[in-house]
């Protein structure tokens, strides 16, 4: 009976749960596929970053199980509470607590499984999908089949049992806590108010702006391009992250109460059109709910910062893969071994040209000596690297840069961009090679400059003559090649020349060299991995965190226009008409969603900023994150949108039913 | 015999210097088939005091005796079998549960307590054939009206035969031609089955289908009257002249 009981609650629930279920089918689908993908061997043997994936999915469906754990609770916490009456009942008809909990356990359990089973053909069919792009952006020849395995079954199952346990526990923990008579009365109580007095509210409400305030100076202040230098910036973070949490908390807590007391002080904007209602309506939730809308506003801020980071990134990926290789192979070597690597790449083929140079060591080492970041191991690399001007005017040639002229008495310092703000403080304005010959300093710039160029962060281009006398330390070879180039070449001058890329080190084991080999392919292959990595992971988290945050706002709503169906029959019998309480009721909706919104969206902008600034340089240009900023606001709108329609909707019917 | 002795009962709210005495010290027996209403305007105890009795409240102190069971003695975890043994209970608002059949309804805690199934049948059909409501069964609650929901949960209260039936406001939620129904299957219920009825209300027709009416007034027994021989009206008329005694705030004499 007690089956047969909760099979027929959760029939009759699943029409108002139905955008709760929807929910939590989808999130399952999206652990299932991951999941899936995840544990592919197939998918994993298309390349060596995809390992990673597979156990950065670990720790992301670990936030991401957080989540659906407090979606799930609260859900469950909410089914209880609107149903405490009818528990009563059972109770009172001389049905034992234990039995009655029993069966509400029973139920959420089977509500959750219904959502389980559901969600595992939808999972299998989005793994699919998800094959299809991973394929489009590996440039395979083929589509994989992503098969089922056991693995991702288990995994799956481990995390239902995870987060059914913990809510199952909870919500036992609350009915053992309730006597009959809370359970009779449950649904008639008012929820509490998390603040007292009026005053403290608005006082909380100006400081938590204030702590915002203050954390995004300390960020604006902290995250400069030096950031990367600066060991103290992780603490810094975290206290604005921990600024930003209590800020956000304490704003949702308290903002109910300072709309409504500037709504209320005017008298114009009070009563003007269906204002009245709507403010001590919004207040009225703003007040019980302020912690849940915090949980929420969190939620919010990290899915927006999730989707922001998704698209920077893509916006790297041109800089990415320039910076780190312009050519279509570059080999760093002894000068005589590098016509063997030439002979390997001809076999396979067809060079477009390439480009034999040398790096030379100025053991003067002037920029080095006055680095901050200098971490030379020994005296052996006490040097500052050198290169001719005809080469690297060759090098800026192959690349399709225009090339640059020195006099014999200038040179030209490159670094890298992160190091660029550092490198310009101690930029000596004449460098004294080791030769004796003074060279004043033309410029410093990070155009032209390279990862592999002389392996080092920066590079001295001088006039051809002024490195005579000067150690080679290695010598450099450049190809570019017609075909695209392809990971087997470095697997192949890995076997092929293992002599020259391992070495025995002092301790006697073995050690290898091969990332003195850059092969285009290979970093195109990593860096779409890793993009399609990041992606992946952002958008699945920010989707189930909006999702969430739809769900619950929705739930909330919708239990609403079933509880206070009457005070829109008030505002009919009013005589107010049928579309002008529908706008009422939109405006409504539209003001619980919006409010939980709004203070994150100026957050993420104002902690995007910082991140530009330190990114700007590597990205297409200086505003472009603004546009990756709105296109992410799209995305987290339309997603958002979906939720608010639906709850309108659903609103809409459940006030018309009689 | 008696069924319910209650001994100096109190019930306080609040604490220090803000207390409510809700229930202040109230003592009565009632026998054995017996049909006993409490009176008193909103506020009076009545419903604190019914709470107490149906061991949904704990009440500060005194003694609630139930068949000989003396009830805030029980543990909680026994309260339920002793509600299932002793208790039948008739709210306002019905109180049914949506997701069952009428019949289910009345069933439950029989089907609950894994009793026989051919017995919950017969018991079924014989309370609904005596309250009227044998060809509504089958239907859900929503479906049927007001003063056959209320017979349903009357069907239910009788099902486990209970030593005292505990009604509060069962005319409440009702239309008067219903409720006048639903009295005289009280009535009904309390001379053919023999059952005990303790009714809180305050709507004076209601009372006077009673043997015996309690009034309450700040948590106190104000006066006790009894029917005896008199006619209903007779009855009637006395209870509204109590009522008046009671004071102006009773906003339901009729």
């Amino acid at each position: 009976m007690l089956g047969k009981l909760a099979v027929r609650n959760v029939k009759r629930s699943a029409r108002d749960y139905a955008i709760y279920l929807i929910t939590i089918i989808i999130s399952f689908s999206l652990i299932f596929a991951l999941n899936l993908i995840s544990t592919s061997e197939e998918v994993m043997k298309l390349s060596q970053g995809l390992y990673t994936f597979q156990y950065i999915m670990y720790g992301i469906n670990a936030i991401v199980l957080g989540v659906i754990c407090f979606l799930i609770n609260y859900t469950t916490k909410f089914i209880f509470e609107k149903r405490s009456k009818e528990f009563g009942i059972y109770s009172l008809l001389g049905i034992k607590k234990r039995k009655i909990n029993k069966m509400f356990l029973l139920e959420s359990l089977l509500l959750g499984f219904v959502a389980l089973l559901v969600s595992m053909p939808i999972g299998f069919a989005i793994s699919q999908f998800l094959s299809i792009f991973i394929v489009k952006l590996l440039e395979l020849p083929q589509a994989i089949f992503i098969n089922l395995n056991i693995k991702s079954f288990v995994l799956l199952f481990i995390y239902f049992a995870l987060i059914y346990l913990l809510v199952l526990w909870r919500a036992n923990r609350r009915m053992k806590k309730s006597s009959i008579n809370d359970l009779l009365t449950l649904e008639k109580q008012n929820e509490k108010k998390i603040t007292k007095s009026k005053k403290h509210r608005n006082i909380i409400f100006l400081l938590s702006v204030a702590l915002g305030i203050i954390a995004l100076f300390l960020w604006n202040m902290k995250l400069k391009p030096q950031v990367f230098q600066d060991s103290s910036i992780m603490n810094i973070i975290l206290i604005c992250f921990v600024l930003l949490i209590i800020s956000i908390y304490g704003v949702m807590i308290s903002v109910g109460d300072f709309i409504l007391s500037v709504v209320l002080k005017n008298k114009k904007i009070k009563y003007s059109k269906d204002n009245l209602f709507i403010a001590r309506t919004f207040s009225a939730k703003a007040k019980t709910l302020g912690f849940v809308f915090g949980t929420l506003s969190m939620l919010i801020t990290l899915a927006i910062l999730f989707l922001n980071i998704s698209s920077l990134n893509k916006g790297l990926y041109d800089y990415q893969i320039d910076a780190n290789s312009p050519f279509d192979i570059a080999v760093t070597d002894r000068k005589e071994h590098l016509k063997d690597y030439l002979d390997i790449i001809k076999e396979d083929y067809t060079l477009k040209n390439d480009f034999i140079y040398d790096i030379y060591k100025d053991k003067t080492a002037t920029i080095l000596k006055s680095t901050p970041i200098s971490d030379y191991e020994s005296d052996e690399r006490l040097f500052d690297p050198v290169i001719r001007l005809s080469d690297y005017n060759r090098l800026l040639e192959l690349r399709g840069q225009e090339k640059i002229s020195l006099n014999q008495q200038e040179c030209v310092v490159l670094s890298e961009i992160r190091f660029k703000n550092d490198m310009n403080n101690i930029m000596p304005d004449k460098i004294m090679l080791s030769n004796g010959t003074e060279l004043k300093l033309k410029d410093f710039t990070t155009n032209g400059y390279w990862a592999r160029i002389s392996n080092e962060y920066y590079n001295i281009v001088v006039p051809d003559s002024a490195v005579s006398g000067l150690e080679i330390d290695t010598s450099h070879l450049v190809v570019n090649t017609k075909e695209k180039t392809k990971t087997e070449l470095k697997e192949k001058m890995k076997t092929r020349l293992k002599e020259y890329m391992t070495y025995i080190d002092e301790n006697g084991e073995e050690d290898d060299t091969y990332y003195n080999v850059v092969v285009k392919g290979e970093l195109i292959e990593e860096t779409n991995t890793m993009t399609m990595i990041i992606s992946t992971i952002c958008i699945y988290m920010a989707f189930i965190f909006i999702a969430s945050v739809g769900t619950i706002i929705a739930i909330q709503s919708l239990s609403d226009s079933n509880k206070y169906k009457y005070r829109y029959k008030v505002l009919s019998n009013l005589g107010v008409r049928d579309e002008n309480i529908f706008k009422t009721i939109r405006k409504q909706l539209l003001i619980l969603f919006g409010i939980p919104v709004v203070y994150p969206i100026i957050l993420n902008l104002c902690l995007i900023i910082p991140i530009n600034n330190i990114y700007k340089i590597m990205l297409d240009s200086n505003t472009i994150y603004l546009s990756y900023f709105i296109g992410t606001l799209v995305e987290f709108l339309v997603i958002y949108a979906i939720y608010y329609i639906a709850t309108y909707f659903s609103f809409k019917r459940n006030i018309k039913e009689v | 015999m008696e069924v319910l002795k209650l001994e100096n009962l109190k019930k306080y709210y609040g604490i220090n210097t803000n207390i409510t005495k809700a229930v202040d010290g109230i003592s009565f027996n009632i026998d054995e088939g017996e049909f006993v209403a409490i009176m008193g305007a909103s506020g009076s105890g009545k419903t604190t005091l019914l709470n107490c009795i149906s061991t949904i409240d704990v009440p500060t102190s005194g003694f609630i005796t139930i068949g000989g069971i003396e009830i805030t003695k029980i543990k909680e975890d026994e309260l339920a079998d002793f509600r299932k043994d002793n208790l039948g209970f008739i709210f306002q608002d019905f109180n049914l549960l949506d997701t069952m059949t009428i019949e289910e309804n009345i069933a439950l805690s029989l089907i609950v307590n894994k009793e026989d199934i051919k017995d919950i049948d017969k018991k079924v059909e014989s309370i609904a054939a005596r309250l009227g409501i044998s060809d509504i069964l089958k239907k859900f609650p929503y479906e049927v009206s007001g003063g056959q929901k209320q017979r349903c949960a009357c069907a239910r209260a009788l099902i486990n035969n209970p030593k005292i039936i505990l009604a509060d406001e069962p005319t409440g939620a009702l239309d008067s031609k219903s409720s006048r129904v639903l009295l005289e299957t009280m009535k009904e219920m309390n001379k053919e089955l023999k059952a005990t009825i303790l009714m809180v209300t305050h709507d004076s027709l209601s009372a006077s289908f009673c043997e015996r009416v309690l009034f309450l007034k700040d948590g106190k027994i104000f006066n006790e009257i009894v029917k005896g021989e008199k006619t209903r009206k007779e009855f009637f008329d006395e209870i509204i002249d109590v009522l008046t005694l009671l004071g102006g705030d009773v906003g339901n004499v009729r």
